[in-house]
């Protein structure tokens, strides 16, 4: 008797009592240091005239107020292919703007900012991109089944090194969603891009960048150490882009200067 | 008076040049026939003895005449026989457990006094019983032996949820972990949740911190070897257990027509059942066989299966386990010469599937390895070991596939790379005068990088460059590959290593220890996350990754107080390597076919104070142990240019603890219950924090300090366990007992990792503690018949 009983009970008492908390922490302040937001997006279909650079200072940490604009720069852009410059002027809040920008693809330009007495340089290539295909919503993959997936279809170019940046906006938070891809593993091959969400009604402003292999490097680490998470965290490291103190190498410059190509297209999740 | 002295010197000669005879044999536990490992025989009044070896085996030899034998071991009745020694004889010994059992010493180190005079220059060992490591509280009733080694000093974690440990400042790639001989790779479950040996089918565990013995090489920081029971040679037996997250059960005894014995050991975990869309399980089977042609000669044949399944909504499946066998050969050429061959297979496999991008992808090391080791007990001043070793690896660092016609991947193979690593030992146990005795040695390993495989060849031979231009590290440049054909020569190296341990007796409960040992290691774990994750990857050196090579120096004081009550230990250790491997900021490790692009060579350094304060006997038994450290490294750009990681300055490794306390008691209240608690407090594992923030594409991007210039919070918790054994009736086949624990009973939440983000909604940014047990409550049903 006893012997059954005792074979038989199995007791289930375990509580999985893994969880996350936000908690305060305090963490250095280094010093501010100047951010180069310079993004030359050429949309497809467009003439790609109005450009916009944005110029700030970094802030600490956990600042609930994370403006801090350059206010004061000289901010020109060259083309030095052909030699054309375009000067950026300061409107509002750090942005820097002009209207008359010519896009050449596969042209090399170089950025000259003026700031403190410094001079700050970078270079990039303008480079193509693919066009979006087609977009599907789908509700069978993912982690999550609850979620729907949206995804973005395009060709790559075979034989060519091709490096894309993908960007979804939601008209739900003002943080974007961002993903590279390269067509190291895929060349060739039909592509898509995969996007989250479980809200019906969420309106999706989604773009396709044709992007360097170095800026594709830049891109990947930072959206990894943005989207580090929990047990498998990844090594911090420093974003080093392209952007550079001449006056001073030392100095570290956040940011970076790019030009691309963009595809896009919107989705509403149904 | 001149007559008187050379009387005294003609008799003494007579002495000198008198027989000597040996008596040798194997000791063995009377009730279950297992082997015992680390038994004292000594010959009362001398200085003469010796401790059985990892298979029960003894020699001793001593002048012709009568003497009192004694044979002693923890938790067992000592025995004591009076012999004639005028011939070499062969003398097995069976000896019985101990009934008393509230005189049970936990832990033995190697320094036992009080019974014996042996006086073994081994120190920076531990050698742990399974019956110790029940005692002890454990998360959710499951015994662990890699938490319960992490209770003494020297030994800590990265933090809960990762695997492997990390003993005196040393990476977790630099342990060497064997069962029954085999490597095992990965000694974890559920990425670090619990370990892979079921304490049901272990008989010891042997922790090697320093002063490791010749006999073993090819990784620097630690050895842990681990061997399983033979299987009960007098009568079958069934044990188990019922827990609440997985279950065992064992089966053993006599075979072979009680010439031989079995044991067949599986434990399943059942959580799968429970988590609906997500399962998690795993399952270990262990089997052994051992069959004695005769007196001389012992075959065993071990085996270990295991295997960890991660599903999550079957969108993602990680699978990953370890394998090994080992056919083992003792043969006992004469009186005093022991020697053991090994052929040993072993391999760790990683499978992850991600169905929704219809990625596949496999990667495994498999070696092969065959051992020869001797033992000669030349006389009561000599005793020697040597050996050789010869391995061959086959990694297979990845195979990229796509699952299914939608994947977009493309099936892509990252080259196998091959290796055989050899070694030659000797090492030689000589007790220089009564107080004074020491074990020396010298190992020497050699390790070939071998083909089939290509070769990349680097523009001016660099791998890794520094673009000084945008303050990086970059890929350099690929000039040509070479296609070495099988079994070519890629890169060779060989290392002498030299090994020392002395141990000086100041009194008959007191001695002082010093150690030096030498040791190279031929394979690197790379891994990009700060902890040991099944997703890293075990590299061989070849022309850039160049082997591991560590020195360690360590000093010790023992005591034993008021008769073995209780006992003292103080270790102080400093330990160098060279050729440390660290990743490049941003290194892009997954599907890397190249990881010398990605990782910079350079050094490090750990030093330390350990103290271990132990009460043996009484109904409260148990002990503090206190270790304070510091291990750091340092990664200059070296050939690559630049400055390196943390701009060439010593940082702090990420196993680097500052202090490790911890405090375990054990308290036998009566037959029928007993107590165990342990309390842990560890110093914060070191991170790097941001230092500021920008804003780039809408996204708040973090800036960093130095490398691990900050801390996690401390890490401490406090567990409890109480076992029930009812009242056993003599004529009850069945005995149980009921284990009941509390992990972590104040419920800490200690974190494992602090990731800092934004907040979705508010978009400020805010710091996120990922932290894995709270308070856990378990109970066990243990049982055998």
């Amino acid at each position: 008797m006893k012997l059954n009983r005792v074979i038989i009970i199995m007791v289930v008492l375990f509580s999985f009592t893994s969880c996350t908390d936000v908690v305060d922490v305090n963490v250095p302040t280094g010093k501010e240091r100047l951010v180069i937001e310079a993004s030359i997006d050429w949309v497809k279909g467009t003439q790609g005239n109005l450009q916009q650079i944005k110029l700030s200072n970094s802030t600490p940490y956990f600042a609930k107020n994370t403006e801090n604009p350059v206010t004061n720069a000289e901010v020109k852009v060259v083309n030095t292919n052909d030699g054309a410059e375009f000067v950026f002027q300061h409107s509002v809040n750090g942005l820097y703007t002009t209207s008359n920008f010519i896009p050449v693809l596969n042209d090399s330009y170089s950025l000259e900012i003026s700031y403190n007495g410094n001079m700050y340089a970078a270079e990039e290539t303008l480079l193509s991109v693919t066009e979006i295909t087609k977009i599907e919503q789908t509700s069978e993959n993912g982690f999550n089944l609850d979620d729907s997936e949206v995804r973005i279809y395009f060709n790559d170019p075979s034989g060519v090194e091709n490096y894309y940046l993908a960007q979804f906006k939601s008209n739900q938070t003002s943080i974007p969603y961002l993903e590279t891809l390269k067509d190291e593993f895929v060349d060739g091959n039909q592509n898509f891009i995969e996007y989250e969400d479980s809200n019906i009604g969420t309106q999706l402003n989604i773009r396709l960048y044709g992007i360097s292999e170095t800026y594709y490097n830049y891109m990947t680490l930072l959206i990894q150490q943005n989207q580090s998470d929990g047990v498998f965290q990844t090594i911090p490291s420093a974003l080093i882009g392209n952007c550079k103190n001449v006056n001073d190498p030392k100095e570290e410059v956040l940011g970076y200067f790019r030009l691309s190509e963009v595809d896009k297209t919107n989705h509403t999740i149904q | 008076m001149k007559y008187t002295y050379l009387i005294l010197f003609f008799l003494s000669t007579i002495v000198n040049a008198q027989e000597k005879y040996s008596i040798n044999g194997i000791i063995k536990d009377v009730a279950t026939g297992e082997t015992i490992f680390g038994a004292s025989i000594y010959f009362k009044d001398t200085s003469i003895g010796t401790i059985t070896n990892e298979y029960g085996y003894y020699s001793l030899s001593a002048p012709n005449g009568t003497y009192s034998l004694v044979i002693s071991y923890v938790g067992y009745n000592t025995i004591e026989e009076v012999i004639v020694l005028n011939t070499n004889s062969k003398r097995n010994y069976e000896i019985k457990e101990s009934a008393l059992s509230l005189d049970e010493v936990i832990i033995s180190s190697n320094s036992d006094f009080k019974e014996t005079n042996i006086r073994t220059p081994q120190m920076s060992t531990v050698k742990l019983s399974t019956k110790t490591i029940k005692e002890i509280p454990a998360v959710m009733g499951e015994i662990d032996i890699i938490k319960s080694i992490q209770l003494l000093p020297g030994v800590t974690n990265a933090g809960e949820g990762s695997s492997g440990f990390n003993v005196r400042g040393g990476a977790e790639d630099q342990n060497l972990v064997l069962l029954d001989e085999a490597i095992i790779y990965n000694s974890s479950h559920l990425f670090g949740f619990f370990s892979v040996f079921n304490p049901d089918a272990i008989k010891d565990i042997k922790l090697y911190k320093g002063g490791i013995p010749s006999r073993f090489g090819g990784r620097i920081s630690s050895v842990l070897d681990i061997r399983q029971k033979d299987g009960n040679s007098k009568e079958f037996k069934v044990k188990g257990g019922i827990g609440t997250i997985s279950s065992r059960l064992t089966f053993e005894g006599p075979t072979f027509k009680d010439k031989g014995s079995f044991l067949l050991s599986g434990r399943s975990s059942y959580a799968h059942l429970f988590l609906k869309k997500n399962k998690a399980k795993f399952y270990d089977l262990n089997l052994k066989t051992n069959y004695s042609f005769n007196e001389n000669n012992r075959v065993y044949l071990s085996a270990y299966f295991g295997k960890d399944n991660f599903n999550i909504e079957n969108s993602f499946a990680n699978t990953y386990g370890n394998i090994s066998a080992n056919l083992r050969w003792n043969h006992i050429f004469s009186d005093n010469l022991f020697s053991n061959m090994s052929l040993i297979y072993s391999k760790y496999d990683y499978n992850l599937d991600i169905n929704n991008v219809g990625l596949g992808w496999v990667s495994d090391i498999k070696n092969y390895n065959i051992k020869y080791d001797f033992k000669y007990y030349a006389n009561d001043t000599f005793k020697f070991d040597f050996g050789l070793n010869g391995i061959y690896f086959d990694f297979n660092p990845g195979l990229l596939k796509p699952l299914n016609e939608n994947s977009g991947i493309n099936r892509f193979k990252l080259d196998n790379k091959f290796a055989f690593e050899s070694s030659a030992y000797i090492s030689v146990n000589h007790k220089i005068t009564e107080k004074l005795t020491s074990e020396y040695g010298l190992r020497y390993s050699n390790f070939q990088r071998l083909g089939k495989q290509n070769i990349t060849v680097y523009q001016d031979n660099k791998p890794v460059v520094f673009n000084s231009a945008i303050g990086i590290y970059e890929e350099g440049e690929v000039v040509e590959t070479i296609n070495f054909a099988k079994d070519k020569k890629i890169a060779s190296f060989d290392n002498f290593e030299p090994r020392l341990s002395l141990a000086y007796q100041i009194n008959e409960a007191s001695s002082v220890k010093a150690s030096f040992n030498r040791a190279s290691q031929y394979l690197h774990l790379i891994s990009n996350t700060t902890s040991a994750t099944p997703l890293d990857i075990w590299a061989p050196s070849g022309k850039f990754l160049k082997p591991q090579l560590g020195n360690q120096y360590a000093i010790g004081y023992f005591k034993n107080i008021k008769n073995n009550e209780y006992s003292f230990e103080l270790e102080s250790y400093y330990k160098t390597v060279d050729n440390r491997v660290d990743y490049v900021d941003g290194a892009d490790l997954i599907g890397q076919n190249n990881i010398e692009t990605q990782v910079l060579l350079g050094k490090s350094r750990a030093y330390g104070l350990e103290v271990l304060l132990r009460k043996n006997t009484g109904k409260l038994t148990g002990w503090l142990s206190y270790t304070l450290s510091k291990s750091e490294q340092k990664t200059p750009g070296g050939s690559a240019g630049g400055n390196g990681i943390n701009n060439g300055d010593w940082y702090r490794t990420s196993y680097d603890r500052t202090h490790d306390l911890s405090l375990t008691g054990i308290y036998k209240l009566n037959d029928k219950w007993r107590f165990g608690t342990s309390f842990i407090y560890q110093t914060g594992r070191p991170v790097t924090y941001p230092n500021g923030q920008f804003v780039y594409n809408g996204l708040s991007i973090a800036t960093y300090s130095g490398r691990n210039e900050n801390r996690l919070p401390a890490y401490h918790r406090f567990d409890i366990s109480a076992t029930l054994t009812p009242k056993k009736n003599k004529n009850r086949k069945l005995n149980g007992e009921w284990v009941f624990s509390i992990y972590n009973i104040y419920n800490r939440r200690n974190a494992t990792s602090i990731s800092f983000g934004q907040n979705d909604n508010t978009t400020i940014n805010e710091a996120t503690r990922t932290s894995i047990f709270g308070i856990v409550p378990s109970i066990t049903y243990n049982f055998k018949f």
